[in-house]
């Protein structure tokens, strides 16, 4: 096989890597300072990408644009679910919360075939048509944009969390609840802020992607399956090792699909994570 | 104490009890769609009870089922369709794939100890997995699927009126629930409880955890895979959409959850109040919209009577029969 | 009374921990609670912070009642524990333990002055700045817990157990520590199993046993009582 075409199909699972570790990103932050695992946090981002489609046949606005809108209506969305649901069962355990999300998954995926119908969709933005090469290599724009402004704010995310008085207090709930507390941090303030930017990530991811993945009202639970999968790859609760594990299963996926293809190829990333979780438990960043 | 509980439990078995007679005469005063929705409910309320074993009972988020189910439903379909092989028999080939395959991957995931989500995500994998398997493998009819010609008779498993697989679900019902009972009462329900409570102190007193993790997976292929034939038969039409199908293991947690994980009661009171419900909204008001009811429900539930609805009813029982002197 | 606890009983679920207890801390005093293992002394300290809520009883601080406050506002008002234990953040460095000590909201406009100050009550932790805190060594932790407790300007500051698990040596330094600064005029009600250690330093000492309050009094007087000697100082 030529090896421009390896290269090409790298890249493309680069740039759809850094949305798959945004998404992980989420679950991670919320997992590390609630302990609570949301089975619906795909079904957000299918909720951000038909806002898309809703407002492009409605208004003819392009997703990027939408993004302006989808990034603070789901934030705003994260804070009443967290308010409403979440709150509620922060001491119940696992398996309680797994049935409360997967309630959840029903409501959102049934509510969008519902509106939506049950047909394949996708929006073009505005750099869809754009191409940019480099020697033999070309990228969609949508392709670069989506891997700029999602491993951007990635990077700026892990940026925040280290080194800002905001990151730090999520790090310190992460490790000690009740000694952050005891520092004086509203944990109950920042869990929410947390569970809502979580939510809010996923309104810029589906902005990103509305061109790149097809969407149908089912889809959130094969993204929400990724996002964990990304969270359990980077060892638990590892924020860097989330990113990495996000580029990762984008590489996975891309290798899949360019040399097996088709719905076989689609089993690739599940593969490599059966056999990772096999031989390495703890993920690729974790601690023993 | 003990007398308080077992005059609770005779009150709850009397109460069985008329439920099954009625059930038993309502197919006479029941249309064809209701008898057949009624007949799918039975299938679910075995299924959910299947499930209870490994994820109620012993504390497992087990989202293995839809290739148990896949496993009986095209173990059973293709042999009668290319081999002429009767469903009776074929269902047993689908049950030992599918305690096969769960042992497989339950060895596996037990023995090195995995976290439960992680556990629950492999699981995702796997299933997600069989249904791509159903997609590409030409033998098993791809996304087009497999219809079972309709030819009645007893050896197909294929029955003239759709009131004998109401009674067969029925039966079917009952003896899981049976079974599920005798576990309860026996010394893999009592290690499983242990399991769940605590997994590291019970493998500390003894208790061979890997064993019977495996044992009671075994036990919830093994039933489910029947119950994915039944399903063939009665539908007379598989693909990976429906018999693959992460809906219906999704939907079997949140009856179970409705009525109260590890009970064995639970799946029966989860199941007949959701799934009615749910098929009332679907004929009569949108397809779709009856998932949307469960989710909500399930959510209500939850906050109000975290473990479900047989705890809570059994705590209300007792505390009345406290409050009233004897 | 800068502190003024009132009849407070308190406990998990259905078990009772702590029963009727009344202390009163008035400014500038050192006081110990001495108990041993049980005893109430960390629930004592969890109900005071707030994070766990009394059954019955009332809380003042300058004769205001905090009983009703969130766990961060108490901390707002100057009211800083040092954890048993430590509590420390394992996984971030010195400073970032040292800075979230400091991020309240008296405290946050204070924190280079702070800064400065707590590394020359403990110049060992200036060199170990950029350390993990879960690599210290125990002494060297509890100094950051002190010195994290510090950065929070405490007006009173409750120190659960800062013997617990050091060398003697480390118990004299960290204790010394905490004279200069009980010298300086903050206010310290500490809770400690080490009996001695607590009725050499502290002014006044109350005795909790089996979560009720047996005996208190100046710690003079403590030490020079029969029962006392018996049961805690093993003479």
């Amino acid at each position: 096989m030529d090896i421009t075409i390896i290269a090409q199909a790298l890249i493309q699972g680069l740039m759809l890597g850094a949305i798959y570790g945004l998404i992980g990103l989420g679950i991670t932050m919320v997992y590390a300072i609630t302990g609570l695992l949301n089975f619906a946090h795909g079904d957000f981002m299918a909720i951000a990408m038909y806002l898309c489609l809703a407002l492009f046949t409605h208004f003819n606005m392009d997703p990027y644009l939408s993004s302006l809108i989808a990034v603070p209506a789901l934030f705003v969305l994260g804070l009443m679910v967290y308010h409403f649901l979440f709150r509620r069962v922060l001491k119940a355990e696992l398996l309680m919360v797994v049935q409360l999300t997967l309630g959840m998954v029903f409501i959102i995926e049934s509510s969008l075939l519902l509106t939506f119908t049950a047909d394949y969709e996708s929006v073009p933005n505005i750099l869809h048509a754009v191409r940019f090469s480099l020697g033999p290599l070309s990228v969609s724009g949508s392709y670069l944009a989506t891997f700029l402004v999602g491993g951007g704010a990635g990077a700026a995310l892990y940026w925040v969390l280290q080194k800002t008085d905001l990151g730090r207090q999520i790090r310190a709930i992460s490790q000690n609840k009740d000694a952050a507390t005891l520092m004086g941090i509203n944990t109950t303030r920042i869990q929410m802020i947390v569970f809502a930017l979580a939510i809010a990530l996923l309104g810029l991811s589906g902005s990103l992607t509305t061109s790149i993945l097809t969407m149908e009202p089912y889809m959130g639970l094969e993204l929400t399956l990724f996002a964990f999968i990304v969270f359990v790859m980077g060892g638990v609760g590892n924020f860097l090792g989330t990113l990495v594990a996000g580029y990762l299963l984008g590489i996975a996926d891309a290798m899949g699909s360019l040399f097996i293809g088709g719905h076989l190829g689609a089993m690739v990333p599940y593969g490599l994570f059966v056999l990772l979780l096999l031989f390495r438990p703890q993920g690729i960043l974790g601690a023993k | 104490m003990m007398g308080e509980n077992s005059r609770t439990d005779i009150k709850i078995y009397l109460g069985l009890l008329v439920l099954l007679i009625v059930l038993l005469l309502l197919p006479t005063r029941l249309s064809i769609t209701w008898t057949r929705t009624f007949a799918m409910v039975f299938l679910f309320i075995y299924w959910a009870s299947a499930w209870n074993i490994i994820g109620g009972m012993a504390g497992e988020i087990n989202f293995l089922h839809p290739i148990f189910i896949g496993a009986g439903a095209y173990s059973s379909t293709v042999l009668y369709i290319n081999f002429g092989v009767s469903p009776w028999v074929g269902m047993f080939l689908g049950a030992a794939i599918a305690v096969v395959l769960g042992l497989v991957i339950g060895w596996i995931c037990y023995r090195s100890g995995l976290p439960h989500l992680s556990f629950a995500l492999i699981c995702l994998g796997f299933s997600h997995i069989g249904e791509i398997i159903a997609l590409e493998w030409d033998l098993l009819g791809g996304s087009r699927g497999l219809v079972i010609r309709p030819a009645p008779g007893l050896a197909n498993m294929q029955f003239e009126t759709i009131s004998t697989y109401y009674y067969m679900g029925l039966g079917m019902a009952v003896l899981m629930v049976g079974i599920c009972h005798w576990i309860s009462r026996n010394k893999l329900g009592y290690y499983l409880k242990a399991i769940k409570h605590n997994e590291t102190a019970s493998a500390a007193i003894g208790i061979d955890t890997v064993r019977y993790r495996l044992l009671a997976l075994a036990v919830s292929a093994f039933f489910c895979a029947l119950g994915g034939t039944f399903y063939a038969q009665l539908v007379l039409y598989i693909d990976p959409h429906s018999a693959v199908s992460i809906t219906a293991v999704i939907s079997m947690i949140l009856f179970c959850a409705i009525g109260g994980f590890g009970t064995v009661l639970g799946p029966v009171v989860g199941t007949l109040i959701l799934m009615p419900i749910g098929e009332v909204v679907r004929l009569y008001v949108m397809t779709g919209f009856h998932l949307i009811i469960y989710g909500v429900l399930v959510i209500v539930v939850i906050l109000l009577s975290p473990h479900g609805l047989v705890p809570w009813f059994q705590s209300r029982m007792k505390k009345t029969q406290e409050e009233s002197p004897a | 009374m800068l502190v003024s606890v009132q009849d407070i009983t308190a406990g998990y679920g259905s078990v009772t921990v702590i029963k009727n207890i009344s202390l009163e801390v008035d400014r500038g005093e050192w006081v110990a609670v001495i108990g041993g293992n049980g005893a109430g002394k960390s629930t004592l300290f969890r109900v005071i912070s707030g994070l766990v809520r009394p059954r019955s009883g009332k809380i003042y601080f300058e004769g205001r009642e905090l009983t009703a406050l969130p766990p961060h506002e108490i901390v707002n008002k100057g009211i800083i524990q040092v954890p048993e234990g430590r509590m420390l953040f394992p996984k971030m460095n010195v400073i970032d333990n040292l800075l979230l000590g400091g991020r309240n909201r008296r405290a946050r406009n204070n924190v280079n002055e702070s800064l400065k100050k707590v590394y020359d009550l403990f110049p060992i932790l200036e060199k170990r700045a950029s350390q993990e805190a879960g690599t210290l060594s125990g002494g060297e932790q509890q100094m950051l817990a002190t010195a994290r407790g510090l950065m929070a300007l405490p007006r009173v500051l409750l120190l659960d157990e800062p013997s617990l698990g050091l060398a003697p040596l480390m118990v004299r330094e960290i204790f010394n520590s905490l004279q200069i600064l009980n010298k300086e005029g903050m206010t310290i009600l500490m809770v400690e199993q080490n009996v001695v250690v607590s009725l050499k330093n502290a002014e006044r000492a109350y005795v909790l046993e089996n979560g009720e309050i047996v005996m208190s009094g100046s710690s003079k007087d403590l030490i020079n009582d029969d029962r006392t000697k018996q049961a805690y100082l093993g003479i």
